[in-house]
């Protein structure tokens, strides 16, 4: 049996974890630089306001029912993640973190009671971080997937539902359309439409060869897990990025080219320490920036440059992606959003050396690493390149931010008593 | 322009011509042909703007000469799809092109001739004789090499170089170098450099037979090959090539000699095994014997033990791309192989015992 733990609401319940006089109150989070609604509080949700709404669109809607409006606060949601986990795993051996707010669980050899099983995991976990869950349990992940969202829809599962025979997914899988089904996009929905599958049921009851010509093996295996056969197992290990991009609007649109290049050496910067991270080269780098889509005379320009040697080095990243961003540089417009990616990554395991050019000498490496350390240990960005600009009026917009409590020291929560 | 010639003897220069043809295009007149007849003499020519090449035949029957271009596919899809052993008709009329063959008729578009771009030619350094099959060697033990899409631009390319006595070509791409030299009765004052470019090597080594000579011009920015029955132009890599002897281990500790055959075989089972992405396996070498290792990310393992002869001080531990390995294992002729090696870091000499003219360097990787 597997179970797919989700966190309900998941940003908009941390902003409630230290803000208890927020709980059974609408809440609201807002994407990067303030952009649309991300994350809605149940409440919130009652009030009709819709998911990725744009945010200067509903603001009035918001006021008028005084719904609390947070920015997005990465580094709150990414260590409450991480207790989340934590907290998990003390229930099953073998798990699986599938994204920020929801993870698979193993419950093979956990007793024969898979319901208050996910209770209790379920109790723990408002005990232990203060996250309400919701636990769908079934033989497959596919059809665990499909349990979590009957846990959160349905008030009577309060928070778990258990598919563990035939004739209750089959209820389930009546009733629900082929699009919430685990792996079946828009595009996907529409093909499965034309061959008349449109419920759930209907995938389920499909032949699977004939299915096959229409997609690919994971649409087999898609069928094959909704009729209680497991195919997919857990992924235990994440597997590394094939390509990292840093991409962000700015709160101010960039007029010149100064704030420009301050920014992408900025982003190039952030995808050059998660490369390092994943302790990977780099071989290419690539860097785009464009206008607002919604405003005349869209503008957008694209380059990817070669680096002479795999790198990770953030001086020389950071010195191609400005000089790309000089080469495709042309004034006249206010460009609204720019991004950096690092394309061809390799492992460092398996270097490749190179006859002609020595590659990234020792004292790149040592640096690089001791960067790290000290951002580690005192805090992101404590140590910078002077071309990521130090007033950052591009720096994207989070008027609503909430203190980062459990990250940095002078943020924490203080109690009165 | 008018002429007629049998389907056989019309292909074999077409085909040796069309492969330069680029499927997509920027000019139009590049997807076409130049067809030229002058005193009997039939001269097909397709040209990239980089590579051109010319064949030629002598007409048995004479003709009514003039010069047209029509679509290079269409015109090969045609006559290979002929009968064999018919005779075709060409005749140009109105800026069409009619091909007649027994009871078949087919018309062409055409371009003016004028506007079929040639490759120009600039003075030649150098010129000489060679014989087809010497050539053809050079290019073919070492074309593997080059590299593609790199950006450095000049590795995109073979070197060929003449000095006193020699000639040499080098391909390398970085992770691993081969060169292969020719002795030639040269005298020349200093050593002359061209890079030619990937494309024309390519189609080089397809045009070249095994028999006669072929007149090599080498200039400062084009390369020409020429016999009675084709003439190949290409233009130059316009860059410096590295200085490939630096790269050129010097040395070495660790002497190894195998059975090439055997030892090729062990390194293509254990490719299976080895990681897709990175080819990486692992050389293990102690007093009389290789052991070579490979691994995937799904922990599966392979693992070949090669009896060698191993001269040297102590034990080596060193990784390879396999693909690179056998690449050489693949071009080198004779029954054995020798490898000179040092440490782990540094670079492996590989080369047939009785010296052929042919040496490989190929780079480790990390462990």
């Amino acid at each position: 049996m597997f179970a797919l733990a989700d966190c309900n609401s998941f940003y908009a319940s941390c902003e409630q974890v230290f803000r208890p006089d927020l709980r059974g109150k609408p809440v609201v989070v807002l994407s990067n630089n303030d952009g649309c609604i991300v994350a809605r509080s149940k409440e919130a949700k009652a009030l009709g306001i819709p998911d990725l709404q744009p945010f200067f669109k509903i603001e009035n809607l918001l006021r008028r029912n005084k719904v609390a409006i947070f920015s997005s606060n990465y580094a709150l949601y990414g260590d409450l993640s991480r207790r989340v986990m934590e907290t998990l795993q003390t229930f099953s051996p073998a798990i699986e973190v599938y994204s920020i707010d929801e993870m698979f669980l193993d419950l093979a050899g956990m007793g024969n009671d898979p319901g208050s099983y996910s209770r209790t995991i379920r109790e723990t976990l408002w005990q232990h971080v203060g996250i309400p869950m919701s636990i769908g349990v079934a033989p497959s992940k596919t059809l665990a997937k499909l349990a979590n969202k009957v846990a959160k829809k349905a008030p009577a599962c309060e928070g778990v539902c258990v598919l563990d025979e035939a004739r209750k997914w089959r209820w389930v899988l009546d009733r629900m359309p082929v699009r919430e089904v685990w792996g079946v996009g828009r595009q996907m929905e529409r093909r499965l439409g034309d061959l008349g599958i449109r419920t759930a049921r209907d995938l389920a009851n499909a032949n699977p060869k004939i299915l096959r010509r229409h997609g690919s093996v994971n649409l087999e295996r898609t069928i094959e897990e909704l009729n209680g056969r497991p195919c997919l197992e857990l992924e235990d290990v994440p597997g590394d990025k094939q390509q990292i991009y840093s991409t962000r609007s700015f709160g101010t649109k960039a007029r010149s080219l100064v704030p420009l290049q301050e920014a992408v050496a900025h982003y190039a910067s952030n995808a050059g320490e998660k490369l390092r991270k994943q302790r990977h080269l780099a071989r290419a780098v690539h860097v785009f920036f464009h206008t607002s889509p919604h405003e005349p005379r869209y503008h957008s320009a694209s380059a990817v440059m070669q680096l002479p040697y795999p790198s990770d080095d953030i001086r020389l990243i950071v010195a191609t992606a400005r000089q790309i961003a000089r080469n495709i540089y042309t004034p006249g417009h206010a460009f609204l959003k720019a991004g950096v990616g690092l394309l061809n990554i390799v492992d460092r395991q398996h270097h490749q050396f190179d006859l002609l050019q020595p590659g990234q000498n020792t004292r790149a490496d040592t640096l690089m690493s001791t960067m790290d350390a000290i951002n580690r240990k005192v805090g992101r960005c404590a140590v910078f390149l002077a071309a990521q600009g130090t007033h950052r009026p591009w720096a994207m917009r989070q008027q609503f931010r909430s203190p980062r409590y459990t990250t940095h020291w002078d943020e924490l929560p203080k109690v009165r008593a | 322009m008018k002429f007629s010639i049998s389907r056989e003897a019309f292909l074999k220069p077409l085909q040796l011509v069309v492969s330069v043809v680029e499927r997509r295009q920027t000019l139009p007149v590049l997807s076409n042909v130049l067809i030229t007849l002058d005193n009997n003499l039939l001269s097909l020519t397709g040209t990239d703007l980089e590579v051109e090449i010319v064949g030629r035949i002598e007409l048995e029957q004479a003709g009514q000469g003039g010069e047209i271009t029509v679509p290079a596919r269409k015109l090969v899809d045609i006559c290979k799809s002929l009968p064999d052993k018919s005779v075709i008709n060409f005749s140009e009329d109105g800026g069409r092109m009619l091909i007649t063959c027994g009871k078949s008729r087919f018309t062409l578009s055409t371009l003016p001739a004028s506007d079929f771009p040639s490759v120009e030619e600039g003075a030649g350094q150098v010129e000489f004789t060679i014989a087809a099959a010497a050539l053809k060697k050079l290019i073919d033990d070492t074309a593997f090499a080059m590299a593609q899409q790199d950006v450095r631009y000049y590795l995109n390319g073979m070197l060929w170089e003449a000095s006193n006595g020699l000639l040499r070509a080098v391909a390398t791409d970085g992770h691993r170098l081969a060169m292969s030299s020719q002795e030639m009765p040269f005298s020349l004052p200093e050593r002359i450099q061209a890079i030619v470019p990937r494309k024309g090597v390519v189609e080089l080594s397809r045009i070249l037979a095994d028999d006669g000579d072929v007149t090599v011009t080498l200039g400062s920015n084009h390369v020409r090959i020429q016999r009675d029955d084709f003439r190949f132009t290409s233009k130059l890599v316009d860059g410096a090539y590295p200085d490939y002897e630096r790269v050129l281990p010097k040395g070495g500790s660790k002497y190894v000699i195998g059975d090439r055959e055997l030892l090729r075989h062990a390194f293509a089972r254990t490719a299976i095994l080895s990681n897709e992405k990175y080819r990486g396996v692992r050389l293990q070498l102690t007093s009389g014997l290789l052991k070579i290792t490979a691994n995937n990310p799904e922990q599966e393992e392979a693992e070949e033990e090669v009896t060698v002869d191993y001269e040297g001080e102590g034990e080596l531990e060193i990784g390879f791309n396999v693909n690179y390995l056998l690449d050489v294992l693949g071009v080198l002729k004779g029954e054995n192989f020798r490898m000179v090696l040092s440490d782990a870091n540094s670079s492996a000499l590989l080369e047939a015992p009785e010296a052929d003219g042919s040496v490989y360097v190929i780079m480790p990787m990390r462990l």
